[in-house]
């Protein structure tokens, strides 16, 4: 096991420094100039060369890289070329509010999809099969920040159950994070349970199930101690991408709710070319988006033994 | 009686979860992500900007709602007198006794006047106002309330260019600058109405009434700005009450959802906003060509903006809109230098220049809507004269960045102005402006660089004090302007936005840069 962890921090380490100094490098290929983005269309060419200069933007592409991975060694991710602050601070404070979408939209998920998965599977063939089956495939097939506006629009404009603005005092404050937490979630419970399903019904046909089922074992024994904890495999592969996912890609949905989130942080960043805040903000994710994987990694082994042995 | 118990929960839910909006407050929107600077000397965006006005204050002030720069009409704020030499080379002001900043920072003094326009001038700061203040030779601290302009040479705009609210000119507290340093930009330390509380990054700014302010305590107890880039989200909020005030799309389709759901919203349009219109580079074939400019200008029909456009639309018919001082009156400019629409004489002009079937050429533009519709729209126009223009849509900060980089041919500009010929002209078509010099700002055109020149007709008429031969040098420029066509004026597009009819900002704003001042701003139903 040890051999295992250490061989997956290993890889997760270089995952994470291959992705920044490919965005490094990238962000910089891209037309368009931060200062002049930064400086807005007043400025003139002085200014904008002294603020370049200032920046430290005239370098030398290695010397900036250098620098980069110099004060990432000493755990400073730099400032804001738009406006001073702290990369750190900005992605501290962000990040909850992703994190806090991010479960609880998993989890709205995992209520939604696995349960009518499940029950698809276990009536295969019969209406309710069909009716889930509809349902989900036309749920997934909305994009998301059309789901958004339409809850916005329900809950909150029509019915006045939730407040239209903001993020909230707390990234887990409910009142605001309800309306996006189940628009994402169900979003995500629909594209589960299609997977439950066939995970579920791929499961129920194998031989070891026949033969528990042979011997005499009672059906719920074999419903969700053969069948069920191992169709969990290939949910839990899905569930930790979706996570991946909504980590970086719940821009629209913090759009739409005016949520503060990495998403529009770095969707602005991107739009004043801001490198600093990119690249720490990339750094970040990436470790994070590494982290995950590593959890998924540790709870395969945990769900199925023979991981650990391969 | 389940109908009565879903009621029930569904108002107890809502009770619960709702926010509740205080009377004493006003929340209103900023359409930008976050801060840029919150010091007056840093700030580059209009958001920044209208945070900016509800905490500081300038010297002087045109009439609270408008943009007029008579100088008969400059209304006092931190300056209560003023004498103005004949020359217009000395501008001395006398500050009203008895102004505290905000915080304990003490008395606003003739001190304080200075270090706000010095270190403005020290191109080591890093802002962007600096050209507004480069006719100021030397300042002088008289006594602790009086502070004295000395000019390079006499400048009759000089109170337009330096002096009013607006793009740097607000005063600061010396001692809080040196002391906050960098925090200074989002801790800001003023004299106005208002007093910054909290900044939340990415998502807002609370201001609390300044009690001790010197023109009176604000009505209201608090301004929230909330940082709502996405207009769905801002104009959801508006209808559900959350917002009191908000911009939005600048389509007419907005502005008729908006006030349709919202029958009692308010309306408020401010001109001339944003002049749109075309640099036509003259160092680029065969834009140099003096015939084939005035084809393409009498190509476009500027009359069908105001049909697109509507209530977002106001006419613009020479580079100098004709509200700011010093435009050349329409009825002075011959009919042969309207450039009235004439697809027939453009195509004549073409032939006449070598192109009987017309040409092709490149242009780039940005992805941002108010600059792709009008380039459209001349790409539309044009096509029937034989011009095809093979548009590039790049994204706006690479757009920018290229056109800075002079690889613009047909190049766009929206962009808000200070309300005077001559600063129309300097910013756009003085030859130092030319993109490429050192000194460049935003001639994309090339013009009085690489053919025509009125920079000696605007320098004399700034130097002039008499009015009339001042305005007779501006026409004369605006003239030779419009012989030349480095330009191609579209349209001006007001500024819009819409206020919950429940709020009397205790003016009309009808002239400006797009900012409210909330300083007298009260519900009238409370």
């Amino acid at each position: 096991m040890t051999k295992f962890l250490f061989k997956r921090t290993l890889d997760a380490l270089l995952t994470a420094f291959l992705v920044f100094t490919f965005v490094f490098f990238a962000m910089r290929l891209l037309p368009g100039d931060p200062v002049v983005a930064m400086l807005g269309d007043r400025a003139g060419a002085e200014t904008i060369e002294n603020v370049r200069r200032t920046l430290g933007l005239d370098q030398p592409l290695l010397v900036q890289y250098g620098n980069f991975l110099w004060d990432l060694l000493h755990l400073d991710l730099g400032t804001s070329l738009v406006n001073g602050a702290s990369v750190s601070e900005l992605m501290v404070r962000n990040l909850p509010h992703t994190i806090a979408l991010t479960i609880a939209s998993t989890i709205v998920g995992i209520i939604v999809g696995i349960p009518l998965g499940v029950v698809s599977a276990l009536r295969v063939g019969k209406a309710t099969d069909h009716a889930t089956r509809l349902i989900s495939l036309f749920g997934s097939a909305l994009p998301d920040f059309y789901v958004g506006v339409l809850f916005l629009l329900l809950f909150g404009l029509t019915l006045g159950w939730f407040p239209l603005l903001g993020g909230g005092s707390s990234p887990f404050d409910l009142r605001y994070l309800a309306m996006p937490a189940m628009a994402l979630g169900l979003l995500k419970g629909f594209g589960l349970v299609r997977l439950t399903r066939t995970a579920v019904l791929e499961v129920a046909g194998r031989d070891y199930v026949r033969t528990a089922r042979a011997l005499g074992m009672p059906r719920q024994v074999v419903t969700w101690n053969h069948i069920f904890r191992n169709a969990l495999i290939p949910v839990t592969t899905h569930l930790s991408l979706s996570i991946v996912a909504t980590l970086g890609g719940t821009i629209a949905l913090e759009l739409v709710f005016n949520r503060p989130g990495v998403g529009q942080l770095l969707v602005g960043a991107v739009t004043s070319r801001n490198y600093t805040l990119i690249q720490g903000g990339i750094v970040i994710l990436s470790i994070l988006v590494v982290f995950v994987n590593f959890a998924t990694d540790l709870l395969y082994a945990v769900i199925d033994p023979r991981v650990r042995v391969s | 009686m389940p109908g009565l118990r879903a009621g029930l929960l569904t108002a107890a839910i809502a009770a619960t979860l709702s926010v509740p909006v205080s009377a004493d407050e006003l929340n209103l929107r900023l359409g930008a992500r976050d801060i840029g600077s919150l010091d007056p000397a840093l700030t580059k965006t209009g958001d920044d900007e209208t945070v900016v006005l509800q905490i500081f204050n300038a010297l002087v002030a045109p009439p609270r709602g408008t943009l007029d720069l008579t100088i008969e009409n400059l209304q006092p704020q931190l300056a209560e007198s003023w004498e103005i030499s004949d020359d217009k080379r000395t501008w001395t002001f006398h500050l009203r006794p008895g102004v505290m900043w905000q915080k304990g920072y003490g008395e606003v003094s003739a001190e304080d006047v200075k270090f706000s326009y010095e270190r403005q001038m020290d191109p080591a700061l890093g802002g962007v106002h600096g050209a507004s203040f480069k006719d100021i030779g030397s300042i002088d601290v008289v006594d602790p309330l009086t502070v004295r302009f000395n000019l390079k040479q006499g400048n009759s705009f000089f109170h337009g260019q330096a002096l009013t609210p607006g793009v740097g000119r607000f005063i600061v507290p010396k001692r809080a600058v040196e002391e906050l340093g960098d925090r200074f930009g989002t801790n800001p330390v003023g004299s106005g109405p208002f007093e910054m509380v909290e900044y939340r990054p990415q998502d807002g700014i609370t201001l609390k009434a300044n009690e001790d302010y010197f023109l009176g305590r604000p009505p209201m107890d608090e301004l929230k700005f909330h940082y709502i880039p996405d207009n769905n989200a801002a104009t959801i909020a508006f209808i559900g009450g959350e917002l009191d005030a908000t911009g939005g799309e600048r389509t007419p389709e907005w502005v008729e959802q908006v006030t349709q759901t919202v029958p009692d919203a308010r309306l408020i349009s401010i001109a001339p906003g944003s002049l749109q219109f075309l640099h036509l580079n003259l160092t680029v074939e065969p834009l140099d060509d003096l015939k084939v400019r005035q084809a393409l200008a009498y190509g476009i029909d500027r009359d069908v903006w105001g049909q697109v456009f509507g209530v977002l639309s106001g006419e613009f018919e020479t580079i100098v809109p004709q509200s700011f001082y010093g435009a050349i009156p329409i009825d002075m400019v011959p009919k042969e230098l309207q450039y009235n629409y004439d697809p027939e004489k453009a195509k004549t002009l073409l032939a006449e220049a070598g192109f009987p079937d017309g040409f092709a050429i490149d242009a780039i533009i940005s992805e941002r809507n108010d600059y792709l519709t009008n380039m459209l729209m001349v790409q539309d126009m044009l096509r029937k004269i034989g011009v095809e223009i093979n548009l590039q849509v790049q994204d706006h900060a690479t757009y920018h960045a290229n056109i800075r980089e002079d690889k613009g041919t047909i190049v766009e500009l929206s962009t808000g102005l200070a309300p005077s010929a001559p600063a129309v002209i300097n910013e756009f078509l003085s030859e130092a402006a030319a993109v490429g010099k050192p000194s460049a700002l935003r001639n994309f055109s090339h013009y009085g660089a690489v053919g025509g020149n009125v920079d000696d007709l605007v320098a004399q008429a700034v130097a002039e004090t008499v009015p009339e031969k001042q305005l007779e040098l501006l026409y004369e420029a605006q003239l030779q302007i419009q012989r030349d066509v480095p330009v191609i004026p579209l349209q001006t597009a007001p500024l819009i936005s819409v206020m919950q009819g429940d709020i009397d900002l205790g003016y009309e704003p009808v002239g400006g840069f797009g900012q409210h001042e909330y300083a007298t701003a009260r519900r009238t139903g409370s």
